[in-house]
């Protein structure tokens, strides 16, 4: 019954960190390299405002304090790249693949010398277990899973009910379609990468508190994230939970049966075989 | 149009170009002392996720040449004094492609004659025939690979991977009710290495304790602790030897099998104090963690000198930054300082000579040291220095449990040691 | 007739690039002779990656980045890895032709799955499939050496008494195969194949329409691509001695998509200046290591952002500018009078 439980808790971690990523694709048809940095940039939020206001105040106010300030500023930084790189090179994906992967290696840099190279990790905002049917659970895994599953109702939310989220939706599924309704594309490529930035640095931020700080745990989230998008499907964010499942579901099993060295192996494998008889992934539309 | 929007872009780009260049130019032009300087090179990542082992290494190097030329320079045998000067060489994550290119600039563009480097066979193979050719004394925290073709390796200290065999079995010995034990490493070169040596030191025990469990796992899979440690947990171990984690990720592992009701004891090179007391308290965790690398600086008794280099990292970087990395390279260029200071020239040839001709060559900070690895890489160049290994004290700070006298232990364990050595890769003779 | 006169153009631009050649070639021989060891080292891995990127281009030229690149050049430097070092030995010479045949095999074998896919799904699924390779070379740990790699490759054996064993000598290898795959790869690019296949990059459904086999035309150059990287891997193993999965994962992938897109692929000659250039912040920042990876990221951010298409733009432009401020001069008249009657 436990992997059970491993698999819900990994694939939270895919979903949260997969969806804002899969939110840029979809609207941008390009790919945010220094997606991985900003959801570095919220775990050393949290890390940050735990030195600065530990004991000022109980653990749980500075966790949702560190989700509100780091959604601000990496939002922002997101806003700031959308205008400085993703703006001024629409039409390129390569060169904006490859300026951000550059702005990624500054933002690394920065941290490192800033902060330091090791590897930081903040105490349990809420320690201790339950036990449930068998299982072991973590109450900040929970915590975790929980604020995971108020993130993606608060994307669905926007996405579903609001003006601005349908705009955002139109442009992901047809870009010319959505220009001749007259939406600005400006204005939703703002509003994409905020909140696609945003998601970044939440999902920073409750990993965060389980898992470790360092300038580099972006990079090695990312390609997982890669896999996952494409194998859910170009501008499906539904995809993107799905096949987030998917490999939550294959990487527990194969590290429970011993055989976790090979699952690198078996991802690319997987994405290769749904690629050959799905070429826009499960969910995704057809280009 | 097109032109004149062209010019202050062009002229941008080349006033970019002048500056990166001029900032290059300017620094390489520092000055140089009056005195005799040796340069000695470091090969570490000096960027990127392994950085966090190779910045800390590098800078305990630093400090090696620090308090060196605080005394005034190194002492050779020669009667003169020699200011340090380290460069380091970025090997980007311990890949070999790249410490080959880090060896040609530091040996064949700076001429370094005296250099650190990883330890992992495929990274020490790589520049093998470059630092024979060149003459390049080349130590190392540790064996991994030595061969009598290339007598510049030097496997400087007891070091990785041979200290896991010794931390394996003093843990046993120290606990004779431990019986069930668990073997978690990367899949690495260095991981692997790490596996078949900790069977090793648990095969020195065959009528006490049995491997209940024996697994690599993908650096990959770190992100899900809980995934990773769940069947370890099954096996119900009483002894878990662990290599491949950073140290905050060794942090997390020993936080989640705590709660998921581990009392054993745990074997691994060091641990970072700072990063596991913020997860587990220190009354839990006393007298249950061996671990030994090189030696622990922020021990005191050990060494007084090597004490003083953790005083002077913490006071530069601060006590969150210390690991037990920090002393390795340190220690290993201790070979190389007790090399010149012995040797009648500082010509690399003669220090290596000299170095290998002397039975009992005394380190700075572990004293007379045997020379020892015929059986292993079928050359005697590994400097068999005793392995200080460490507990945890229930105030939290590492204290010194055992020295291990390396050459005794594998006097008498040997014949069951080399051949679960051979089995699992590790013998190059 | 229009085709045959596009061919005789073809040809004309063909020869002037083959009489640049050998006017360049004689420097391009001497310049070791001019260099310290370790700059020979340099001039021999930069001759062997401008080789890979020669190939590169060509794949880039169907309309895909492939990101398998370097693993497929990873197939040729094991293949001469392990047969130089097995207990009786291939020659050097032979395991170069098999590691290239077999690069081209791999490419033709995920071609199917891969070439499904467009644009950045092109990118992502050759990254799997790259990746899915690299695991191959950890984990079949029989025959590649795992983890460990395979070391003390020897150097190839002497033929008409040219000994490649210094870094002068290999040099001359990697220059041999440079020249020639560049310039058989640049003639493929004029060739009337070649513009068809970047005219079905351009609008593939329309290509599709007219009734040309796009699935061919796509294949192709990413076969071909493949070889010529097979051919620098083989060069790449050699070179080092020592070989590891390591070796051939996105470090140098990126280091050849990053030379791609700040020269640009537009022209034959955008790569290897994009090449030249991240070389270039190589060396000069080698001794700031901790550095090294913020200055290249602001500065191929800001030669993305200030070039407008690459640094081979940059070039066009400022040899436009010279040749017509050359024209300039010529124009005016010996007295140094101004006509007025320029444009």
């Amino acid at each position: 019954m436990q992997i059970v439980a491993n698999i819900v808790f990994l694939s939270t971690f895919y979903v949260s960190f997969a969806v804002g990523l899969a939110l840029v694709f979809g609207v941008m048809r390009t790919i945010n390299f220094a997606h991985g940095e900003f959801y570095m940039l919220g775990g050393y939020s949290l890390w940050l405002l735990f030195g600065l206001l530990s004991g000022t105040m109980p653990d749980g106010a500075t966790f949702i304090i560190a989700l509100v300030v780091a959604a601000g500023v990496v939002g922002t930084l997101g806003i700031l790249v959308q205008l400085s790189i993703f703006h001024r090179l629409r039409e390129q994906p390569f060169s904006i693949f490859m300026a951000t992967l550059g702005l990624s290696y500054v933002l690394q840099v920065v941290v490192v010398k800033a902060i330091g190279p090791m590897g930081q990790s903040v105490p349990a905002v809420f320690p201790g277990f339950v036990f449930f049917e068998g299982m072991i659970l973590p109450i900040q895994r929970l915590v975790v899973f929980g604020f995971t599953v108020v993130m993606m109702g608060g994307l669905y939310l926007f996405l579903m009910h609001t003006d601005l989220g349908r705009a955002v939706r139109a442009t992901a599924q047809n870009r010319t379609g959505a220009m001749l309704q007259g939406i600005s594309m400006n204005h939703i490529a703002l509003t994409t990468m905020f909140v696609g930035s945003a998601l970044a640095a939440l999902s920073g931020v409750l990993m965060g508190s389980v898992l470790i700080i360092s300038p580099f745990m972006g990079g090695e989230a990312l390609w997982r994230a890669f896999i996952i998008i494409i194998v859910g499907g170009i501008g499906s964010l539904s995809g993107a939970v799905v096949a987030a499942f998917l490999f939550g579901i294959i990487d527990t099993l194969m590290t429970t049966f011993g055989a976790g060295k090979f699952a690198p192996m078996v991802d690319a494998m997987i994405m290769l075989l749904v690629l050959s008889f799905l070429p826009s992934g499960l969910l995704g539309a057809r280009e | 149009m097109r032109n004149i929007q062209g010019i202050p872009r062009l002229a941008l780009s080349a006033i970019a170009g002048a500056a990166v260049l001029g900032m290059a130019v300017t620094a390489t032009t520092e000055t140089v002392s009056a005195q005799e300087t040796l340069v000695v090179g470091a090969i570490q990542p000096q960027a990127g996720d392994c950085g966090q082992w190779g910045i800390p290494i590098t800078r305990g190097v630093q400090i090696w040449a620090d308090q060196l030329n605080a005394e005034g320079g190194l002492l050779a045998g020669d009667g003169k004094r020699y200011m340090i000067e380290l460069k380091a060489y970025d090997n980007v994550c311990y890949i070999p492609g790249e410490e080959l290119k880090a060896g040609r600039r530091a040996i064949l563009d700076d001429g370094i004659k005296f250099m650190l480097q990883t330890f992992t066979p495929g990274s020490r193979q790589a520049i093998a025939q470059m630092t024979t050719d060149n003459h390049v004394l080349t130590t190392s925290y540790g064996a991994g690979y030595l061969s009598g073709d290339h007598p510049y390796l030097l496997g400087g200290i007891t070091g990785s991977p041979a200290a896991y065999m010794l931390i394996a079995s003093r843990a046993l010995t120290a606990n004779p009710d431990v019986k069930r034990a668990a073997i978690i490493t990367a899949d690495t070169s260095f991981g692997l290495a790490a596996k078949a040596y900790f069977e090793a030191g648990i095969a020195a025990h065959p009528d006490q304790a049995e491997i209940v469990y024996n697994e690599s796992y993908s650096p990959d899979a770190t992100k899900d602790m809980l995934g990773l440690l769940t069947p370890l947990m099954a096996s119900e171990p009483d002894m878990i030897c662990q290599l491949g984690f950073v140290p905050a990720q060794l942090a997390i592992m020993i936080e989640t099998v705590e709660q998921l009701g581990f009392k054993g004891v745990y074997c691994a090179e060091g641990f970072t104090m700072p990063q596991i007391l913020k997860r587990v308290t220190a009354e839990a965790l006393a007298g249950r963690m061996y671990s030994g690398y090189a030696f622990e600086a922020s021990e005191p008794t050990f060494s007084e000198k090597g004490h003083q280099l953790y005083k002077t990292y913490v006071e530069e970087w601060g006590a969150d930054q210390w690991t037990p990395y920090v002393p390795i390279g340190y220690a290993a260029f201790g070979t190389i300082e007790a090399g010149i200071r012995l040797s009648p020239s500082i010509d690399s040839e003669v220090v290596m000579k000299t170095l290998l001709g002397t039975e009992s060559v005394d380190h700075p900070i572990f004293g007379p040291s045997k020379w020892g690895g015929e059986e292993i890489y079928g050359a005697n160049n590994h400097l068999l220095t005793p392995l200080p290994i460490y507990n945890l004290g229930a105030d939290g700070n590492l204290v010194l449990d055992h020295v291990v006298d390396h050459a005794a232990w594998w006097a008498a364990n040997m014949d069951v040691a080399l051949p679960i050595l051979d089995a699992g890769g590790q013998v190059y003779r | 007739m229009i085709s045959r006169s596009a061919n005789a153009q073809a040809n004309r631009i063909f020869l002037r690039a083959c009489i640049g050649t050998a006017v360049v070639l004689p420097l391009l021989v001497a310049l070791p002779h001019a260099l310290t060891i370790y700059w020979q080292s340099v001039l021999v891995l930069f001759t062997i990656n401008a080789v890979l990127l020669i190939g590169y281009r060509l794949i880039t030229t169907m309309g895909g980045w492939s990101f398998a690149h370097i693993s497929t050049a990873g197939l040729g430097a094991y293949t001469t890895a392990i047969l130089t070092t097995i207990e009786t030995p291939w020659s050097f010479w032979a395991t170069f032709i098999l590691g290239a045949l077999i690069a081209g095999a791999f490419a033709l074998l995920i071609s199917y799955p891969v070439l499904r896919t467009r644009h950045y799904y092109f990118f992502l699924s050759t990254f799997a499939a790259g990746e899915a390779l690299r695991q191959c070379y950890v984990q079949f740990s029989g025959i590649t050496g795992g983890t460990y790699g395979i070391s003390f490759i020897p150097r190839p054996e002497p033929i008409l008494g040219l000994d490649f064993a210094t870094s002068t000598g290999f040099y001359y290898i990697a220059l041999a195969l440079a020249v020639l795959v560049g310039l058989a790869l640049y003639r493929f690019d004029l060739s009337r194949l070649g513009r068809t296949i970047k005219a079905v990059a351009a609008n593939e459904e329309l290509s599709e329409s007219i009734g040309i086999n796009t699935w061919a035309l796509r294949t192709l150059p990413f076969v071909m691509g493949s070889v010529v990287a097979g051919a620098g891997g083989v060069l790449y193993g050699n070179f080092n001695g020592a070989i590891n999965p390591l070796d051939f994962g996105t470090v140098l992938m990126f280091k050849l998509v990053a030379a791609a897109i700040v020269g640009g692929v537009t022209t034959f000659f955008g790569p290897l200046l994009g090449l030249l250039y991240l070389t270039a912040l190589e060396e000069i920042f080698r001794d700031w290591a901790q550095w090294v990876p913020l200055f290249w990221g602001v500065s191929v951010v800001a030669v993305i952002l200030l070039s407008e298409g690459g640094l081979e733009m940059v070039a066009i432009r400022l040899g436009r500018r010279a040749r017509r401020w050359w024209a300039g001069r010529a124009n005016r008249p010996p007295d140094g009078e101004r006509t007025g009657s320029g444009r």
